[in-house]
């Protein structure tokens, strides 16, 4: 059974309870087994456990207690949010956001849009059964 | 998870004296450093204390001043040497326990918790005699020592995954949830 | 003075003139100058003024307070703003999607479907019983004076009352046809609105609103 995510300084993990969710972090120092201090671009450093992170793939070469500076750095020069958003999980994540900001006028179009689709995938069928 | 503003006990500074009389018009004045949840419980625990240590009361004693003390920096993770002298179903005890935080209050709550969870005793036993922050090469405890380490790395085995907000939770669940990380 | 003979039930020896000659009333009449004399009607005594109940009620009975309160003009969401779509919650259009033209005097919403769009003539609703959604149509430039509370008024008065028993076994009465101005000022309002909707636009105007399995009302986006 090959754990292929660690806790471990470094690590790029997404928040996924609370007012932060879907927040992208990174694992700056370990408290305990419970707990990690994480810290982010535009966010102050502070604790987070371990049930409220989930790990991604992703990694930044930083030392322990690392200075903001270095983190944003790291950060910008990785591109993290941009690979994340590359990643399935990451358009996972963006097409349910989207989804939810839809407008009443989104979601009419997208009904009709899926209903046209319907139709012409029906006539190609039914051509093809002839 | 403990966070600054949610801690059942804070950290007061306060600060008394017997009552000035005119056999000794200037007393000594006392300053002691409790943990409680509030600046009047605080109070309680300086006389508490006070009435042990010296020949001072409340009924001939004032209070001078209550202070609470905030953590300077708390985001750094330090380690806490608490010092703590308790009263158990058969004695005092006097023991020296380990803790990592961000804060020394997230640390005295913790203490409260493994106290009451390994000993059963509750806070009104409890006599916080000394802290200090330790450094990494005077910690003692192995728990405290396994994770001074910056090349530390450890899967998280269990994954329950749960809703993104509490009002997204269900009694039910549609799936039987997989909780293996690998 | 005789008494009149009585022949048989209702009918007497003596005549009407026979009668008025024998009652005397002439020689009144002759004395005063050919006029009965009148005597002036008497002021009637005032009754004594507020004479004390003989009882008392036995319960208070609450004195309306007096309202001194300004009724303050209806306020009109942040979200409705002219050209916002809406969707009517009540009535017989619920669900349906309406274009807002403008805030009535009484505070009420003018709406339009437009008419041709989804059958929703030009009325009032309340703003209460309406989702504002984000969607916005470009109104042009209309003319919107015809349409106040007095002209809705004047067609709620001409609505039939409510049936009696005899309405109901005469069957349906034939239905009368709205006044042709009504007509023309809709057709005219969906004219010039028409242009302003686009084929999607329409679409979404036709249809109606509802709720499906899975949709969580408080959470979605309108």
């Amino acid at each position: 059974m090959p754990f292929k995510r660690y806790v471990e300084i470094g690590r790029v993990a997404i928040i996924n309870y609370g007012p932060e969710v879907g927040k992208l972090v990174v694992i700056s120092d370990v408290v305990d087994q419970n707990r990690a201090l994480v810290d982010a671009p535009g966010f102050t450093r502070r604790v987070e456990t371990f049930k409220r992170l989930t790990l991604t793939d992703f990694k930044l070469d930083i030392p322990r207690l690392a200075a903001k500076k270095v983190v944003n750095e790291k950060w910008a020069a990785d591109d993290i949010n941009g690979k994340f958003d590359a990643t399935a999980w990451g358009k996972k994540l963006k097409a349910r956001a989207d989804k939810a900001a839809q407008s009443d006028f989104d979601r009419y179009k997208a009904a009709v849009a899926k209903s046209k689709k319907g139709r012409l995938i029906r006539a190609a069928v039914n051509k093809l059964k002839k | 998870m403990v966070q600054e503003g949610l801690f059942k006990y804070h950290q007061y500074q306060v600060v008394g004296r017997h009552n000035p009389t005119t056999a000794e018009p200037n007393p000594t004045v006392y300053r002691m450093k409790v943990w409680a949840p509030d600046a009047v419980c605080a109070k309680s625990k300086f006389w508490y204390f006070l009435r042990k240590l010296r020949r001072v009361k409340k009924a001939n004693g004032q209070v001078l001043a209550v202070n609470e003390i905030f953590e300077r920096k708390t985001t750094t993770v330090k380690n806490f040497g608490v010092w703590v002298r308790y009263q158990s179903r058969t004695g005092y005890h006097n023991m020296y326990k380990e803790y990592r935080d961000t804060t020394l209050n997230g640390a005295i709550g913790q203490m409260y918790g493994e106290m009451a969870s390994r000993h059963r005793v509750r806070y009104p036993c409890i006599q916080v005699i000394k802290t200090a922050t330790v450094p990494a090469s005077a910690c003692k405890r192995a728990n405290t020592l396994q994770f001074h380490d910056s090349k530390i790395k450890f899967p998280l085995t269990h994954n329950a995954l749960r809703p993104s907000s509490k009002v997204f939770k269900t009694l039910y669940k549609a799936k039987r949830p997989n909780v293996a990380l690998f | 003075m005789a008494k009149a003979t009585v022949i048989a039930k209702g009918i007497t020896a003596h005549g009407r003139s026979k009668t008025y000659k024998r009652r005397g009333l002439w020689a009144i009449k002759k004395k005063h100058g050919g006029k009965f004399p009148t005597t002036p009607k008497q002021q009637k005594a005032d009754a004594p003024a507020a004479k004390a109940p003989r009882f008392y009620p036995a319960d208070d009975v609450a004195k309306p307070l007096s309202v001194r309160a300004v009724r303050k003009p209806t306020k009109l969401r942040a979200s409705i703003t002219p050209g916002t779509v809406l969707i009517l919650l009540a009535g017989r259009f619920k669900g349906k999607r309406v274009v807002f033209l403008k805030q009535l005097e009484s505070g009420l919403l003018l709406v339009t479907g437009p008419f041709k769009v989804n059958g929703v003539p030009a009325r009032r609703v309340n703003q209460a019983y309406v989702i504002a959604t984000s969607t916005k149509v470009e109104l042009p430039q209309l003319d919107l004076a015809k349409f106040t509370d007095g002209y809705f008024k004047a067609a709620e008065d001409k609505k039939a009352k409510k049936k009696g028993e005899d309405d109901f076994f005469k069957g349906d009465a034939e239905k009368k046809p709205l006044a042709a101005e009504y007509v023309a000022n809709q057709k005219a309002l969906d004219a010039a609105l028409l242009p302003a909707l686009s084929a999607d636009l329409k679409g979404y105007l036709g249809s109606r609103f509802t709720l499906r399995d899975g949709d969580r009302p408080h959470l979605l986006k309108f």
